[in-house]
């Protein structure tokens, strides 16, 4: 049966919806790189043990009191459970009244050909943590945990998240500091990577710091105003391999970008200056390639064969649409990536021979730009204006 | 889990490390020192080699291809916990020792460009020089011991509230960064405060060891000229400096070197203050100012026709020194939970130079996030401002504004993310509007654009693909970024990236045409803290049929991202 545009595109947006949904919603859960992957092959209803029995936590989790380290397995294990199971490992399918013995009815897995049960897989947490200070200031299980007399089993679901700790952790009521429970490398940084497991990064809860695909073009306003929140995870020569570095960052400039840079360099978008100098990197690596105003070797010198037509000339009421005077006010740093300071002046400077066009934006003389420059760089006015008169 | 160590014993070399003779000798000297037991230090170093083509925008016949290489050797050293075992107890407890933590941290960096260009002689109004006296950029990059930084740290006295900073140290400061060789103290206050003070030198392209990205951005360095007297005071004019007679014959020195203005210092100082401990809200007001002397007698250096003693006209009139940069900056940020899982991040920064009498950066949005989805719309505005010896402060007039919007999709699971982004800009001339009108301008006062991308990892695997597409002024650009990578096996990964970006460029100019761009790279971890990489790229366009670039890289003390 043939389906229709419009029904074609319902179930699409149906399904979108779904995948969107599915996805946004399953967002919530502890960390996988601080809790690695688990497998429980058990058979346990807390909602049993603690709701219908009446149990309490410290029934089966019998060391948690004296639990100071995560390295602790405090899983119960079967001496625990004997106190109310009549396990006998000679009778693995042993029936009883009371509560079961039967090794089957806890491990689903169990073979009784083989006699084998498959093994519980619990990671260490990469986290530091001791439940004996937690217990010994009066939080309880349920604080972490939250109230399991409703829960069958348990999973890692119920370990807490970090929002979770920042109920006490605020840095006034208890610790702050990541590495209080974060795992720590030599000089207190936060460690983040975890062969086999993953890199721990940012969930933005703290500081809306998310490391999502495109934080690298955006990290920069989470860092300005907080930029020790970073020094949590990275040292400062993370910031320099980038910012300062001497080798292209294949991903952020991919491919051919010495072709096309010019039009980021003429929207200084990204901000070049992040990470270039005009009067070194740019001019330097022009210079190099014979584009820049070298007198000794620029190969566009002087032939008029790089700037359009209109380029120069016309005074301010002739301008044209391609006269360098608004290239020049709008982005002066794609002229200085090939042009010095001397090449402006033969033509703008008030003294010298040149001639003399005036290079102020409008309203100059009287502008708070104009008295706060002569103010603190009278310096960069005698470069055009030899008389020490000058002012505004 | 890593082992626990024993107490009070923490000595941890994180590699292999070879570097030289001298810095092991002193590595030694430190761990045969009787505190030896209450340190611990962390080496890392890599050592990058490249090769690339370049192809000159020469004028038909006259283009060439540059072969350029560059070898780099960089060296992190830090030594933590220099007079306790605080940071040995912290890593692996929840809580350390009370007290004071002394450490040195530092960041070197040997750099050596060479190929086409850097080095070697040309014909020069009939003598015989060195490029790189003729072009003295060149030198920039040529053979350069870079300290990144290098500083001694004490955090946590006088009871944790007062932290110091001593040596050469790079800093974000609101808006921007810097370094400089000083000192810095930091006091953590009551009411979830800090204040900062600094004091020092700040670190240009001049100083001993820097490189030029801390420089101010301006031009002032780039050239250095003389003002030369005419036959009256005052009526001479800007010459260069001549100075070739005393460099000649020393490749890595040049001309450049003779540049008054630039070799004097430039003195720092500023503060901030900033909100700690808080959840809800951060904050950072913070001021800056550098200055130099104006430098006076050139005395020999100066050996022109008509010698002059001075380095500006009217040398004993004008100021005795001038700002290089004075600003003053405030970030606020906030972290809301308004309800369910929706969190919002306002936040609004603006930043005034003092020097200029304007604001010239200015920045304001708010990102809501839920669950794996966050929406950030914001506004940005920027004037452009150069060091204050730089005449581009005049020239330079045209402020702009941005309006953007990201979405983006970014779930724990990292499986799938996603983002899309819009951004569109105005420019304001500050030129009569009918001088803008009259010559057509306006169409040409806005820009704007998009792009997005999607990832998927899983497996092993990682797969993104990026398009983008933007117009008006600057010119048209649209293209597509696909990157892939596997992880063949914990110690080999293989990584691709394919580029196609079609450009046409409006006024000035008329470049019109299609980029491509592949690359292949692998990295491979031969031990544990080693590891090798080599990315090979291959670019062609409607100008160049290959352009080939490789980077090779050995990593000590690295750790394998997962």
């Amino acid at each position: 049966m043939p389906i229709s545009r419009n029904t074609a595109i319902a179930i699409i947006a149906v399904l979108g919806a779904l995948l969107v949904f599915r996805i946004a919603t399953a967002d919530e859960r502890p960390s996988r790189i601080i809790y690695p992957e688990q497998r429980l092959p058990l058979r346990f209803s807390h909602a049993q043990h603690m709701g219908t029995v009446k149990m309490s936590c410290e029934t089966c989790h019998t060391g948690i009191r004296t639990s100071a380290s995560s390295l602790d397995n405090n899983l119960p294990q079967e001496a625990d459970c004997v106190s109310c199971h009549a396990i006998d490992r000679t009778k693995p399918e042993k029936t009883t009244a009371g509560p079961a013995a039967a090794c089957v009815r806890c491990h689903p897995s169990y073979d009784a050909s083989q006699g084998r049960i498959e093994r519980v897989l619990l990671p260490i947490p990469n986290l530091k943590f001791s439940h004996q200070g937690h217990l010994a200031r009066g939080d309880s299980c349920e604080t972490c945990h939250g109230d399991f007399s409703a829960v069958e089993e348990a999973s890692a679901e119920h370990l807490p998240s970090m929002r979770t700790c920042q109920g006490c952790h605020d840095g006034k009521k208890a610790n702050d500091v990541c590495t209080t429970c974060h795992l720590a490398q030599a000089g207190l940084l936060m460690q983040s990577e975890f062969p086999g497991v993953g890199t721990l990064s940012p969930s933005g809860s703290l500081r809306g710091a998310r490391h999502d695909m495109e934080f690298r073009t955006s990290h920069k306003y989470a860092a300005q105003n907080d930029s020790e929140f970073c020094a949590s995870c990275h040292r400062k020569d993370f910031c320099q391999d980038c910012h300062n570095g001497i080798q292209k960052p294949m991903d952020f400039h991919a491919g051919d970008y010495v072709r096309i840079h010019s039009m980021d360099a003429r929207r200084n978008s990204p901000d070049c200056s992040s990470c270039h100098r005009l009067q070194t990197f740019c001019q330097g690596c022009h210079s190099r390639m014979g584009v820049a105003d070298d007198e000794k070797g620029g190969q566009f010198r002087g032939t008029g064969a790089y700037h359009p037509e209109g380029w120069n000339g016309g005074g301010l009421a002739g301008r044209s649409a391609n006269h360098h005077a608004f290239e020049a006010q709008r982005n002066i740093k794609q002229c200085a990536s090939c042009h010095r300071e001397h090449f402006c002046i033969s033509c703008h400077s008030a003294e010298t021979g040149g001639i003399r066009a005036n290079p102020h934006p409008r309203d100059w003389r009287g502008s708070r730009r104009c008295r706060a420059l002569v103010k603190r760089s009278r310096r960069m006015c005698l470069r055009c204006h030899v008389d020490p008169a000058i002012g505004c | 889990m890593a082992e626990e160590p024993e107490p009070g014993i923490v000595r941890r070399l994180r590699m292999p490390w070879r570097y030289g003779a001298g810095f092991s000798a002193a590595l030694l000297l430190l761990l045969s020192a009787r505190t030896s037991q209450a340190y611990e230090f962390e080496v890392k170093a890599q050592t990058v080699g490249q090769g690339a083509t370049l192809r000159t925008l020469g004028l038909g016949a006259n283009s060439s291809v540059l072969r350029r290489r560059r070898l780099t050797q960089s060296l992190q050293l830090s030594i933590w916990d220099l007079a306790g075992t605080r940071d040995a107890f912290a890593r692996w407890q929840p809580q350390g020792p009370k007290g004071p933590r002394y450490y040195f941290a530092s960041y070197l960096r040997l750099d050596h460009e060479q190929g086409s260009w850097a080095s070697g002689q040309l014909l020069l109004d009939g003598r015989l020089v060195d490029v790189i006296d003729a072009i003295p950029e060149l030198e920039r990059t040529s053979l350069q011991l870079d300290i990144l930084y290098g500083y001694f740290g004490a955090e946590g006295l006088a009871g944790g509230r007062i932290d110091v900073f001593a040596g050469r140290q790079m800093d974000v400061q609101t808006l921007d960064w810097f370094s400089m060789d000083g000192i810095k103290i930091r006091a953590h206050l009551p009411a979830s405060l800090q204040v900062e003070a600094f004091a020092g030198l700040r670190v240009r392209d001049n100083s001993f060891g820097a490189t030029d990205a801390f420089s101010p951005d301006g031009t002032s360095s780039a050239f250095c000229e003389e003002f030369v007297e005419g036959e009256s005071y005052g009526s001479g004019g800007w010459r260069p400096i001549d100075g070739l007679p005393i460099t000649m014959g020393n490749r890595f020195t040049s001309d450049a070197e003779l540049c008054p203005q630039r070799d004097e210092a430039m003195p720092t100082l500023g503060f901030a203050v900033a909100t700690e401990h808080l959840r809800k809200f951060t904050g950072r007001l913070s001021y800056r100012r550098s200055h130099s002397s104006s430098p006076g007698i050139l005395g020999e250096v100066d050996r022109l026709d008509n010698p002059d003693l001075g380095y500006y006209p009217f040398e004993s009139e004008i100021a005795d020194s001038g700002v290089n940069e004075e600003r003053l900056a405030l970030s606020l940020r906030g972290h809301l939970s308004p309800g369910g899982s929706l969190r919002l991040t306002p936040y609004a920064a603006v930043r005034y130079s003092v020097l200029h009498g304007l604001i010239d950066e200015a920045h304001l949005g708010t990102k809501f996030v839920r669950n794996a989805h966050s929406l950030e719309p914001e506004v940005f505005y920027s004037a452009p401002t150069f060091d204050g010896n730089s005449i581009f402060n005049i020239f330079s007039s045209e402020p702009y504004n941005d309006a953007r919007i990201t979405w983006r999709f970014s779930p724990k699971t990292h499986v799938w993310s996603s983002y899309l982004r819009g951004w569109g800009r105005r420019y304001h001339s500050e030129d009569a509007q009918q001088a803008v009108d009259a010559v057509g301008l306006g169409a040409n006062t806005y820009s704007g654009g998009g792009q997005g991308g999607l990832r998927r990892r899983s497996g092993g695997w990682e797969v993104r693909v990026d398009a983008f597409a933007e117009a008006g002024y600057g010119g048209r650009r649209a293209g597509a970024l696909l990157a892939g990578g596997f992880e063949v096996s914990r110690d080999l990964a293989l990584h691709g990236r394919f580029s196609l970006v079609h450009l046409g460029e409006g006024s000035p100019g008329t470049l019109e045409g299609t980029a491509g761009g592949l690359q292949a790279g692998v990295r491979y971890r031969l031990n544990r803290g080693i590891a090798t990489s080599l990315v090979v790229e291959e670019t062609s366009n409607a100008f160049d049929s290959f352009a080939l670039a490789a980077v090779a890289l050995v990593d000590l003390a690295f750790q394998p991202k997962t």
